[in-house]
């Protein structure tokens, strides 16, 4: 969780300056994304924490979870709930009304504002690949495959699978360019 | 420094508030006192307003005045106010000449470059640059204009005096005056439309009434 949490930071410091700890401070104190992340990476290394010796110290923990994800949901309106399986480096543009649960995501994801990433009423939540950009007020709402590398634009209602490498758009989503590369929109270079 | 055109300034807005909330009545001290206490749109626009004064007067970074830490101390705390009460974010440099309703319920994120007088902008509204589209740029909201709740608006466009945006609707394309947008990709949907009545309440509307018939 600790190297999850520090993919997080190198979306965030931007690939090239080197990772230091004051730059990790002030990184989450400036980005309300990375105070979200820390909370929720702090609630899935408690969740998944299998050995002894950790025990006692898991109240304090999950004192300390709850503080940061009620702190992040009622001042920044994003909830990255504990049922969601997020991948290292995920990067969140901005806050309000982020909504992320029950859901896979891949590795150098990016979200928007007004994303709902999360399974319909009843049944099984969306599986999203890695490096997917999804873009302000998207919707994927159900149990869908997002592709690899595929880009989800603002505002795009996901009702089926989309393809890797995609750029979908529209409401309902339709799939409007194939072999998108969106390495330039996501800042990821290698 | 600027405090007589500031306070007339936001006198005006809270007598459009005021306006809002009890369409044709007439802005009285009282109803402005209490659109200032139950609008957090307004306060989200006090905000920005001090902000925007304090970024043009003190643009240039200059560590010994107090005014510029004093200007800097404010600017850091409204805008914690205004991502924590109202969930919005508003850039300083974007100008809202005149009156504009910003949402009560929040969640707007603007990044426009000018807002004209007259403009109702309603909740979940993101104003931001386009990316996926290859023009990067920031939008202008011309004056009059109705924004429905959920939109996206994106790019540099121009939305032009008058204009309608159907709640729901992504735009990266400018619009013509008086132009009605509705639908994710936005298409303009009727070409004449006067949206005086829309921009006198609060109400939210789907769906245009049908067009009049002509005599």
């Amino acid at each position: 969780m600790i190297d999850a949490f520090l993919a997080d930071l190198q979306r965030y410091s931007g690939h090239s300056h080197t990772l230091t700890c004051a730059l990790a401070v002030k990184l989450s104190m400036g980005y309300h994304g990375l105070q979200a992340l820390l909370g929720y990476r702090l609630g899935r290394a408690l969740l998944l924490a299998r050995d002894w010796r950790f025990w006692l110290l898991l109240p304090f923990g999950w004192l300390l979870y709850f503080l940061i994800s009620r702190y992040v949901r009622i001042a920044f309106d994003i909830r990255l709930d504990l049922s969601a399986d997020i991948g290292p480096g995920l990067y969140i543009g901005h806050f309000g009304n982020i909504r992320v649960a029950n859901c896979t995501l891949g590795t150098h994801c990016s979200i928007a504002q007004s994303v709902h990433i999360r399974p319909a009423a009843t049944g099984a939540g969306p599986i999203v690949g890695d490096r997917v950009w999804i873009g302000a007020h998207a919707q994927i709402i159900g149990p869908h495959r997002i592709g690899t590398g595929s880009t989800i634009s603002a505002g795009a209602v996901i009702q089926k699978d989309v393809p890797e490498h995609s750029l979908s758009l529209g409401n309902p989503a339709r799939v409007i360019l194939r072999n998108y590369d969106n390495r330039s929109i996501l800042g990821i270079t290698k | 420094m600027m405090a007589g055109p500031l306070v007339q300034r936001l006198s005006d807005d809270c007598s459009f508030y005021a306006q809002l909330r009890r369409p044709g009545s007439k802005a009285t001290g009282r109803s402005k006192l209490l659109a200032l206490l139950y609008s957090r749109g307004l306060w989200l626009l006090l905000i920005h307003r001090v902000a925007h004064v304090s970024a043009s007067n003190t643009a240039k970074p200059n560590l010994r005045s107090l005014k510029w830490w004093v200007a800097r101390l404010f600017e850091g705390i409204g805008k914690y106010l205004a991502t924590v009460c109202c969930k919005s974010e508003i850039l300083e440099d974007c100008d809202f000449t005149g009156n504009v309703y910003l949402p009560n319920s929040g969640y707007l994120i603007c990044g426009a470059r000018k807002v004209g007088p007259g403009t109702l902008i309603h909740d979940h509204v993101t104003f931001g640059h386009a990316v996926a589209n290859s023009k990067e740029g920031r939008p202008t909201i011309g004056a009059n204009v109705w924004i429905g709740p959920d939109s996206i608006i994106a790019g540099p466009l121009t939305i032009g005096d008058g204009a309608t945006i159907l709640p729901g609707s992504y735009l990266t394309n400018s619009v013509p005056p008086r132009a009605v947008v509705k639908g994710n990709p936005a298409r303009v949907v009727r070409g004449n439309f006067d949206n005086t009545a829309l921009r006198s309440s609060l109400a939210v509307v789907h769906e245009l009434p049908a067009p009049a018939s002509h005599d």
